[in-house]
């Protein structure tokens, strides 16, 4: 009987093993090395937990900024209002330099930092909920006051009808400071990349 | 005391007895049903379809993004959601189809590393590391032995041309009917779904995709959900200023009888939000100030009439403009600014100051009969606005931007 259960059991090839794991671990090395060289794009969609974002200086243009009721997933104890007012803020190409961003994953603390040597982390259609900006700001060619539904500077991003919205042709933020809980991008460069376990942005 | 001990080793005794049946009791139930976990564990790549099925849920859970604004993003951020659903699946079907691992083992490792670029680097490259070992040791797994054993009788046999090796050899035939109707159908290369595939009875991944897609190609202009207009009427009707001042003063609905001629001035090209807003300044130095008139501007709920300034610059000391977050919500949102230079254009409900004690407001009841053209005013409030400018400096500072 046990000689029998031990002929059902499957078993693993290790060379065979080796054979495809060897190769694709030396394609997410390269994965990582062209990412960090800034020659791949890459995505991102974070939501659900606060994460901050710092970046020296952020250069957009086209800006969108509009009110956002947003309901955490992650809050949904008793009693405890499901709510979070954020500002959506939306850029349609942004250059971020010494970009870092903090987040925590199943408990595991990680670091981003991109663009610290020269070149600029590059983002397309860059959409940031965030509950606490930080920085100093100037705007070109801004509207303040315009409905949500109207929003014209970031393609395919609007806000609900009738609400307080403003846009801009061009926007520089220094010492950028965002706690936020969502971020999208379409396309996101990553220059200078370093993933590390650990530690906030400053 | 003395007497006792023989009596109490028997009692004792009795009761290991006892827990020893017990225990066998439960292991003699227990062991047909660990035998037979066994036995189905040993007969597919188990770990292998585990560590795909954590690399996929790790890479969804790194994203949460509400899926509107995935769906506005497009097809970047609609693939961030499909390639760990995917390997989710390839894990599960390495479990439950054991007989096409080769080809799920190998979507497996394709898949996780799709998922650097597509969902944020590989769920930050844990579930990615996770959905390469997985797919290779589900790669590297097979049954002992050539003869098929009792188990590989309940699953596919392994002989058979695995959907991948048919894609790749071309035999159509194979390829939409693979195996034996009851067991689970094989998953279909993500470049072959289309919209018309969803409609389709298959369990699992069609739904979902069915309803991303769907999302997809008629989404919705708004970016959250619509809100009721009823809402933006009703704020229209309160309309009216933003903090302190006589409440008699004015109000949008009786300022279709305006009474004192005034200038007819252009309103904006687009429309003004429908809320309520407000800019206050402790100080605010307006520079080449000219009133042009009241315009009729356009909301969502209808004209309104407002006042329209113009100017070069407004240098602003505690300067901040407020306005509900969303329509009907109580909460405000706040930007504190700097200047606004520039070509500056201001319409507003209301604007009032001080003035030596006294606040004087001017509406579009009660417009400005003459301005001048540089003026330091103090405690400046307006009411609704909708502003534009060449340029504009705020300082947003560590205070939430939400209150």
């Amino acid at each position: 009987m046990a000689s029998h259960r031990r002929s059902e059991r499957g078993h693993t090839r290790w060379r065979r093993f080796t054979a495809i794991l060897l190769p694709s671990l030396a394609i997410v090395a390269l994965l990582v090395v062209l990412t960090a060289q800034s020659l791949l794009a890459v995505s991102f969609s974070i939501s659900g937990t606060p994460f901050v974002v710092t970046a020296k200086v952020l250069k957009g243009r086209g800006f969108e900024q509009f009110g956002v009721l947003d309901r955490s997933v992650l809050k949904v104890l008793p009693g405890h209002t499901n709510q979070i007012i954020l500002t959506a803020n939306a850029i349609r190409v942004a250059n971020l330099t010494n970009l870092c961003q903090s987040v925590t994953v199943g408990g595991l603390s990680l670091r981003i930092t991109a663009g610290d040597a020269g070149t600029p982390v590059h983002a397309t259609n860059l959409v940031v909920d965030a509950d606490r900006l930080a920085g100093n700001a100037r705007f070109t060619h801004i509207t303040i006051g315009q409905d949500a539904s109207t929003l014209t500077e970031v393609p395919g991003v609007r806000g609900p009808v009738g609400d307080f919205a403003q846009q801009a042709a061009t926007v520089t933020i220094r010492h950028l400071r965002q706690h936020a809980y969502a971020t999208t991008a379409g396309t996101f460069t990553l220059p200078d990349l370093h993933l590390g376990f650990g530690g906030a942005c400053k | 005391m003395t007497t006792d001990p023989g009596a109490r080793d028997r009692q004792a005794s009795g009761q290991r007895a006892a827990g020893h049946d017990e225990a066998e009791a439960i292991w003699g139930r227990l062991a047909p049903v660990i035998r037979s976990w066994r036995r189905w564990r040993h007969s597919r790549p188990f770990w292998g379809g585990l560590f795909v099925l954590l690399g996929g849920a790790v890479i969804l859970l790194s994203e949460r993004a509400p899926l509107p604004l995935i769906v506005h993003i497009g097809i970047q951020g609609l693939a961030g959601y499909l390639v760990p659903t995917v390997l989710v699946l390839c894990g599960l079907l390495l479990w439950f189809n054991p007989g096409q691992r080769v080809f799920y083992s190998l979507l497996s490792v394709l898949l996780a590393l799709t998922s650097w670029i597509t969902s944020n680097l590989g769920g930050f490259l844990v579930g990615m590391l996770l959905g390469v070992l997985g797919g290779s040791l589900a790669f590297a797994w097979q049954p002992r032995g050539d003869t098929p054993s009792r188990d590989v009788t309940q699953s596919p046999p392994t002989t058979q041309p695995s959907a991948g090796l048919s894609l790749i050899i071309g035999d159509t035939q194979s390829e939409t009917d693979p195996e034996p109707p009851g067991t689970t159908r094989p998953l279909h290369p993500p470049d072959q779904r289309d919209p018309g595939e969803t409609g389709s009875d298959q369990a699992g991944p069609a739904p979902f995709a069915a309803r991303l897609l769907a999302r997809r190609h008629n989404a919705p202009l708004s970016y959250r959900p619509a809100v009721f207009p009823a809402l933006s009427v009703a704020i229209a009707m309160l309309g009216g200023p933003l903090g302190p001042g006589p409440p008699q003063q004015q109000g949008p609905s009786q300022a279709a009888g305006a009474r004192a001629p005034a200038p007819v001035a252009r309103p904006p090209a687009v429309s003004a939000a429908g809320t309520r807003s407000g800019l206050t300044a402790a100080s605010a130095l307006l520079t080449g100030l000219s009133f042009d008139g009241v315009a009729a501007v356009r909301t969502r709920a209808g004209t309104v009439p407002m006042l329209k300034f113009s100017m070069h610059e407004i240098i602003l000391s505690g300067g901040e403009i407020r306005a509900p977050a969303t329509v009907g919500s109580s909460p405000f949102i706040r930007e504190s600014l700097a200047s606004i230079v520039g070509h500056v254009i201001l319409y507003t409900t209301r604007l009032s100051y001080e003035s030596r004690g006294r606040t004087i407001t001017f509406t579009p009841r009660r417009p400005p009969a003459a301005l001048p053209r540089n003026v330091t005013y103090t405690n400046l409030i307006t009411g609704r606005l909708y502003l534009t400018s060449d340029t504009l400096q705020s300082s947003w500072s560590e205070a939430p931007a939400a209150l």
